[in-house]
C-alpha cells in the first residue's frame, strides 16, 4: 500500500488549469523528488496534499484513506502531515523551542525539543532563542525540526532550500536528507532544481504543464527519458538524428548502444559526460575539431565541432585536469548506452 | 548653500543644515520648557498644593476611566472590523474599509456638537466615550488591517499542518502577532483622548485639558493652569514613550522575503451576512449621525433653535476663507521648518544629532494643543507683546502641533528621490540642477503633496490652539462652532459645521485615493 495515492488530480485557478490529471505514487518510506520549473504547479500540488486547497477533481489518500476528492475534504490539523514552507515560515512571536513544539499540545516537551534540535544539527541553548536571531539555513533547519516534530506520516518540503545561498544549500540539504532517513518519514520534495531532485529523491516525478511527464528513479531519469525536451530538463544532452537497428543505432558519432532496442529513424540523447575525447586517430574515435573550452573548477565543457559540417554541435564534459590543451583536432568516444525517442512519423 | 551635489555626496552634513534642522526640536521643546519655567516660578510649595487637591483625583478618575474604557471599545471594534474586511467572505469589503476609516474626516469637536445637539442627556462620560470611541476606532482599525494585510499566510498554513483548527489559528498565530499593531493603536487612542479639549468641553465632562482651559479663562492663573499642564503631559508623554518602546520591540515583520500568497478567507457562508448589522450601525453612528445632525440644524431657522443667532452667508464665507488661508498658511511654514531637518533624516541618518533632532520635533505628538497655546501667551506676552494674538503666533503653534506630520512626509518623499537614482542621473550625464529638477523634484513633490494636505487638513479641524491664539476678530469655522455651541445656538453652527466637514472629507478623500487609506493616520515608525 502506498503512503500517498493520487489519482487525477484536477486543480485550476480561474480559467487557467494548474494541474491537469495528475496521477502519482509514492511508496512509504521514500522521499519522493517533485521536478519542475518554476509555475509548472508544484506549490499548488502539495498545497492539495496538505488541504490547504480543494481539488477540483480526483483524488488523494494518505495511508489508503481518502482526504480530498471534490464531495471531501479533511482539514489540513486532521491530514498529520509535516510541511516545510519555501522560507520556514517559523512563528516569529514564538522561540525557537515553542516553534518546534507547537504541533505537540499541552504540556511541556523540552527533552523532545533537544532531541529534535540535535536532529538538525543544532545545540540545545538554540531553543530559548527567537527566530529572527537565526541565519536562513538555521532557521530552515528549525522549521524542519518543527514539521517532524509530531513525527508525521508525511512530510512535505516546498523548495526548502532555495532561498538560501549556495554553500549553506548543501549543509542544509544533507541535515534534511539524514533526518528524513532517521524518522523513516515519507517525503515529498518539491524543486526546481534537477540536481537537487536528482540527489535527494528516491525517486523523481517531473512535473510538466500540469502532468507528471515522468516518474522514476533518478538514474533511470537521467539515462532514459521519455522525450528530447525532458532529457534537456534533467541536465545538458547532446541530441543527433540516427537510424536505429535493433539494440544499435547509426549516427555521426559511429554505432552506439542504445538502452532500449528500436527501429528506424530517431533522436538520439547522449550526455555530455558519455563522450570522451581521445587522441586523434585513436581506433574506433570520431575526429572533432575544438571550438571552445568552459572552465568550471571541478568538471570543464568542451564544445565540439565533427567533420561532417552537417553535423551539429557536440558538447564533452571532462574533468577538468584533462581539459585537452591544443584547440586542435582530437577524437571522440563514446561510453556507456544511449537513450533514443522516435522521430514522428507523421505530423500531427 | 553648497551644491546639491555636493549637499548629498558630504560624510558629514554641512553646519548650517544642521542648525537650522535644530529649529523644530527647539519649537517643540519651548512650550514644555515653559510650562515647567511657570511652574517653578510658583514655587515648589505651591505646586504641590494645586496638585494635591480633590479636583486632580477627580480629573484623573474621569481621564483614566475615559481613556481604558474607550481604547478598550477602541480595540475591540477596530481589531474586529479589520479582521472581518481583511481576512474574511463578509459581503461589501471594499466600502465597509472606506467607512471604517471615514471618521478620521470628522474633527471629533464637531461629532460631540452633533451629538450634544440631540439631547443634552448625553452630556458628561457617555457621549464622551461615544465621541471618542467613533472619532478614534480608525486609530486601531488602520495599524490592524496593515498588520493583517502584512501577516505571512505560510505561518497559518505551517500551524493548519501542525494540528491547529482555523479558530485556534486566530488565537495562537493571528492575534498574537497583531499585538503590537493593536497595543499601539490604542495608545494612540489613549493619546488623543488626553489631549482632546473641543470634543470633551462641549460634552461638559472634566478632563485636564477643559480644567486648563478653565483656569486661563478664570483670570488666568498660570500656576495652576501649569501644574494642571505638567500632569497632563507626564500622562501624554508616556503613552508617547509606550508607543515608541512597541514599535522598537515589535519586530514581528515577516522572517523572510519569499513568494506571496493571498491568505485564504476565513468563510462564513449564510452567516457572512451577520457582521453587516453591525457595520451599519458602527458607520451610522461615526458617519451619519454627525451628517445627519448638521444637515437637520441646517434646516431649522435659527430663530427656532434655543439661542437666536443667524449665520449670514457673508459669516460663513470669511470664516471659511479664514480656515482656508490659516490652513494653507500654516502647511507653508510647517513644510519650510520641517525641510531641513527632514533632508538630514534623509541624507545623513547616521549623523549623531540627527536621532536626537528628530525626536525632539516627534514629541510634538504628546504636546496637547492648550498647552502649547498656553506657553505660547504666557512668553508673548511677557517677551514679545508684539506676537501676543498675532496670526504668526497662531502659525507658529500650528507649526509645533503638526510638524511631526510634515516631518515624516517629507522624509518619505525624500527617500523617494533615492540618492542612487540621483547619481544614476549624474553618470548620465546630468549637472546637480537638472537632477534636481529632473530627477529629484518630481520624485519628491507627490510626498510634499502629501504632507502639506495632511497639516491643511489637521489645522482646519484644529480648535484649540485656534480658540486661544487667533487675533481677535480672526474667526474661522472652528470659531464659529464653538462659539455657537457653547451658547446652545446649534442651527447658527450647523452651516459652519456643514462646511468643515466638506472641506475635511473632500482633502482626506483626495488624499486617500491618491496614497490610500492609510496617509491618514500618520505612520511615525522609522
Ligand atoms: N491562488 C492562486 N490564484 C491564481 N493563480 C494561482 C494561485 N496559486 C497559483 N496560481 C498559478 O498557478 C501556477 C502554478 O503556481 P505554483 O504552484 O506556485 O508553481 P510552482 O510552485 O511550481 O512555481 C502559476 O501560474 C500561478 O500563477
Ligand atoms: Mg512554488
Amino acid at each position: 500500500m502506498a503512503a500517498l495515492d493520487i489519482g487525477g488530480v484536477v486543480k485550476r485557478f480561474g480559467a487557467g488549469t494548474v494541474l491537469d490529471r495528475v496521477d502519482l505514487a509514492v511508496r512509504s518510506g521514500d522521499v519522493l523528488a517533485i521536478l519542475g520549473a518554476s509555475g509548472s504547479g508544484k506549490t499548488t500540488l502539495l498545497r492539495l496534499i496538505a488541504g490547504f486547497d480543494r481539488v477540483d477533481a480526483g483524488s488523494i489518500a494518505i495511508d489508503g484513506v481518502a482526504v480530498a476528492n471534490p464531495s471531501l475534504h479533511v482539514p489540513p490539523e486532521r491530514r498529520r502531515i509535516g510541511y516545510l514552507a519555501q522560507e520556514g515560515a517559523l512563528f516569529p512571536h514564538l522561540s525557537v523551542g515553542r516553534n518546534i513544539a507547537f504541533g505537540l499540545g499541552r504540556g511541556r516537551h523540552d527533552a523532545r525539543i533537544v532531541e529534535l534540535l540535535a536532529m538538525v544539527g543544532l545545540p540545545a541553548d538554540f531553543a530559548a532563542r527567537s527566530p529572527h536571531q537565526l541565519s536562513g539555513g538555521e532557521q530552515q533547519r528549525v522549521a524542519l525540526a518543527r514539521a517532524l516534530a509530531a513525527s508525521p506520516r508525511l512530510v512535505m518540503l516546498d523548495e526548502p532550500f532555495s532561498a538560501l545561498d549556495a554553500t549553506l544549500r548543501q549543509d542544509v540539504r544533507q541535515t534534511v536528507a539524514t533526518a528524513l532517513k532517521a524518522t523513516g518519514a515519507t517525503a515529498i520534495l518539491v524543486t526546481h532544481d534537477q540536481a537537487e531532485a536528482l540527489s535527494m529523491g528516491d525517486r523523481v516525478a517531473v512535473l510538466r504543464d500540469g502532468r507528471i511527464v515522468q516518474h522514476t528513479d533518478p538514474a533511470s531519469l537521467y539515462h532514459r527519458p521519455r522525450d528530447a525536451a525532458l532529457a534537456q530538463f534533467v541536465g545538458e544532452a547532446v541530441l543527433l538524428p540516427a537510424m536505429a537497428h535493433g539494440a544499435e543505432a547509426d549516427c555521426a558519432l559511429g554505432t552506439l548502444a542504445l538502452a532500449e532496442p528500436m527501429q528506424g529513424a530517431v533522436t538520439i540523447m547522449i550526455r555530455p559526460e558519455q563522450i570522451r575525447p581521445v587522441p586523434e586517430a585513436t581506433a574506433g574515435s570520431t575526429a572533432a575539431l575544438i571550438e571552445a573550452t568552459h572552465y568550471f573548477g571541478h568538471d570543464a565543457l568542451i564544445e565540439l565541432r565533427l567533420a561532417d559540417a552537417a553535423a551539429p554541435m557536440l558538447l564533452s564534459r571532462v574533468f577538468s585536469h584533462t581539459l585537452p590543451h591544443s584547440s586542435g583536432r582530437i577524437g571522440l568516444l563514446v561510453e556507456g548506452t544511449v537513450a533514443a525517442f522516435p522521430d514522428a512519423i507523421a505530423a500531427d | 548653500m553648497t551644491s546639491f551635489r555636493a549637499l548629498s555626496a558630504v560624510p558629514r552634513p554641512p553646519l548650517g543644515l544642521v542648525l537650522i534642522s535644530a529649529i523644530p526640536a527647539a519649537l517643540v521643546l519651548l512650550p514644555i520648557g515653559i510650562t515647567l519655567a511657570d511652574a517653578a516660578a510658583a514655587g515648589g510649595r505651591q505646586v504641590i498644593d494645586l496638585v494635591w487637591r480633590p479636583l486632580v483625583g477627580v480629573l484623573l478618575l474621569n481621564t483614566v476611566m475615559l481613556t481604558v474604557t474607550a481604547a478598550t471599545c477602541c480595540i475591540a471594534l477596530g481589531t474586529i472590523a479589520a479582521f472581518l474586511i481583511e481576512r474574511t467572505d463578509l459581503p461589501g469589503r471594499s466600502v465597509w474599509a472606506v467607512l471604517a476609516v471615514a471618521p478620521l474626516a470628522v474633527p471629533a469637536f464637531v461629532a460631540s456638537y452633533a451629538w450634544v445637539s440631540i439631547s443634552p442627556d448625553l452630556e458628561g462620560f457617555g457621549g464622551a466615550l461615544i465621541v471618542t470611541v467613533f472619532a478614534y476606532t480608525p486609530l486601531v482599525y488602520l495599524p490592524v488591517a496593515a498588520a493583517l494585510r502584512g501577516l505571512d499566510p505560510a505561518l497559518e498554513d505551517s500551524a493548519r499542518a501542525l494540528g491547529d483548527t482555523p479558530w485556534r489559528c486566530i488565537r495562537r498565530i493571528i492575534l498574537p502577532q497583531l499585538r503590537p499593531a493593536i497595543l499601539g493603536g490604542a495608545l494612540l487612542v489613549a493619546l488623543n483622548a488626553l489631549i482632546e479639549f473641543g470634543a470633551f468641553a462641549l460634552m461638559r465632562f472634566r478632563t485636564f485639558t477643559t480644567e486648563i482651559y478653565a483656569a486661563y479663562r478664570s483670570g488666568f492663573d498660570g500656576a495652576e493652569a501649569a501644574a494642571l499642564a505638567i500632569i497632563l503631559l507626564i500622562f501624554c508623554l508616556a503613552c508617547l514613550a509606550a508607543e515608541a518602546a512597541l514599535r522598537r520591540d515589535a519586530h514581528y515583520a515577516r522572517i523572510g522575503k519569499g513568494t506571496r500568497r493571498q491568505a485564504a478567507p476565513y468563510r462564513f457562508g449564510r452567516w457572512r451576512w451577520a457582521a453587516i448589522p453591525g457595520f451599519a450601525l458602527f458607520a451610522f453612528l461615526s458617519l451619519c449621525v454627525p451628517i445627519l445632525t448638521v444637515l437637520f440644524w441646517l434646516t431649522q431657522h435659527g430663530a427656532a433653535a434655543i439661542t437666536p443667532d443667524e449665520a449670514s452667508p457673508r459669516a460663513l464665507l470669511m470664516a471659511t476663507l479664514s480656515t482656508v488661508e490659516l490652513g494653507a498658511g500654516a502647511a507653508l511654514l510647517t513644510l519650510i521648518l520641517a525641510l531641513p531637518l527632514a533632508v538630514l533624516s534623509a541624507r545623513w541618518p547616521r549623523f549623531r544629532l540627527t536621532a536626537p533632532l528628530e525626536r525632539g520635533a516627534w514629541l510634538a505628538q504628546g504636546v496637547p494643543g492648550i498647552v502649547i497655546a498656553l506657553a505660547l501667551i504666557t512668553a508673548t506676552v511677557r517677551a514679545v507683546p508684539a506676537l501676543y494674538e498675532s496670526t504668526l503666533l497662531l502659525l507658529i503653534a500650528y507649526a509645533i502641533l503638526f510638524m511631526p506630520y510634515a516631518l515624516v512626509g517629507i522624509r518619505a518623499a525624500l527617500l523617494q528621490a533615492d540618492r542612487r537614482l540621483e547619481e544614476a542621473a549624474r553618470s548620465l550625464g546630468s549637472n546637480w540642477f537638472q537632477v534636481l529638477w529632473q530627477v529629484t523634484v518630481p520624485l519628491a513633490a507627490p510626498g510634499f503633496g502629501a504632507a502639506a494636505a495632511l497639516v491643511f487638513i489637521a489645522v482646519s479641524t484644529e480648535l484649540t490652539a485656534t480658540l486661544l491664539l487667533a487675533p481677535i476678530g480672526t474667526e474661522t469655522l472652528a470659531i464659529r462652532i464653538w462659539g455657537d455651541t457653547s451658547t446652545l445656538a446649534f442651527a447658527a453652527a450647523a452651516p459652519y459645521a456643514a462646511v468643515l466637514i466638506a472641506l475635511s472629507m473632500t482633502a482626506s478623500w483626495l488624499l486617500a485615493r491618491r496614497f490610500g487609506f492609510t496617509s491618514l493616520r500618520v505612520d511615525f515608525g522609522d
